[in-house]
């Protein structure tokens, strides 16, 4: 009598399976990166013109106020990327999803660099402003653990060979460590501090629309380019980890050739 | 040259003209260097895999 094998039912991929997959990813994203680039031009054209020719100064701080243009954005940019990197935590520790390790990787760089500008912005608004260029109060501490963060992570990602260990290190440490977000949020309403309050609150916008629209087209216009470079930056590291593979095919074939000599 | 480029803007921006053009130049610099990175970055590693396939295509024709 024939066996009959039983043969375990093929799961069919949903949208969420099919877009995410890394090959997918890289198919379908190659058509985001024009429009991309585009929208992110015109914003920044957009903003800049606001921002130096068509919203005025501010009656304390003077020309000064234009600096919140660029420091609000990076500060803005340097929060929510590590927001990002803890949910692709979850993603890579729950559903061990390959994209989400690839996210995680390429978004701490970019976390970095948008902290570190945050860090140096402030530092330079500060000094005409405060009279001082560093305080060490809540949102600046913070904000400099952010970036201390930021290169711990990106040092362990290069610690490891294998890249899966690494991944599930990084989540860990990534999860642990957001608790610094809220921190740096609320950072300004718990401690005294020279830094302003938050200007979006519960009552509304705390400034003039002739302030707050370039603000927010700038808001935009670097958003926009970090999901540009986030989204180049991911192409690159599902391409850097196909050659890796191919590498390793390729070196595994040599050395079984030679054995069979 | 120099000097000249730079006397319009600073005159434009007030006493603290100097700390808004070296936050704005940073950022720029900081900016423009992270697309060349991203760019650079991504055609060295499209170029390492087509690199890779055509080796291994090679070697299995021979």
């Amino acid at each position: 009598m024939n066996k009959i094998k039983q043969i375990a039912p093929v799961k069919k991929m949903n949208w969420f399976d099919k877009i995410a997959h890394p090959g997918q990813f890289l198919i379908w994203s190659r058509y985001l990166i024009l429009p991309l680039i585009i929208i992110t031009i015109t914003t920044f054209i957009i903003g800049l013109w606001y921002a130096f020719f068509n919203s005025p100064e501010d009656y304390q701080m003077g020309n000064t106020v234009r600096i919140m243009y660029i420091h609000v954005p990076t500060a803005w940019l340097s929060q929510f990327i590590y927001v990002m990197m803890a949910i692709s935590s979850i993603g890579s520790l729950v559903w061990r999803h390959p994209l989400a390790d690839v996210a995680m990787k390429v978004a701490a760089p970019l976390g970095a660099t948008f902290t570190a500008m945050a860090l140096f912005t402030g530092a330079l608004w500060g000094r005409p402003t405060w009279g001082t260029y560093w305080e060490w109060d809540g949102r600046m501490t913070s904000t400099l653990i952010l970036l201390l963060m930021y290169l711990g992570l990106i040092a362990l990602w290069r610690s490891f060979d294998d890249q899966l260990r690494a991944a599930k290190l990084v989540a860990i440490i990534t999860l642990v460590g957001v608790i610094n977000i809220p921190i740096i949020k609320f950072s300004v309403d718990w401690w005294n501090t020279l830094h302003q309050p938050s200007i979006i609150s519960s009552k509304g916008i705390s400034m003039p629309p002739e302030i707050y629209t370039p603000l927010f087209i700038m808001l935009f216009a670097f958003t926009m380019l970090f999901i540009l470079l986030q989204t180049n930056a991911m192409r690159t590291e599902i391409i850097r980890r196909k050659a890796d593979r191919l590498m390793r095919k390729k070196i595994n074939k040599n050395s079984g050739a030679k054995n069979n000599v | 040259m120099f000097n000249s480029i730079l006397e319009a803007p600073i005159e434009a921006l007030g006493p603290h003209a100097i700390f808004i053009l070296i936050a704005y130049g940073g950022v720029a610099i900081v900016t423009l260097a992270l697309i060349i990175f991203n760019i650079l970055a991504y055609q060295k590693q499209k170029s390492r895999l087509n690199r890779l396939k055509n080796n291994n295509e090679n070697t299995n024709l021979i």
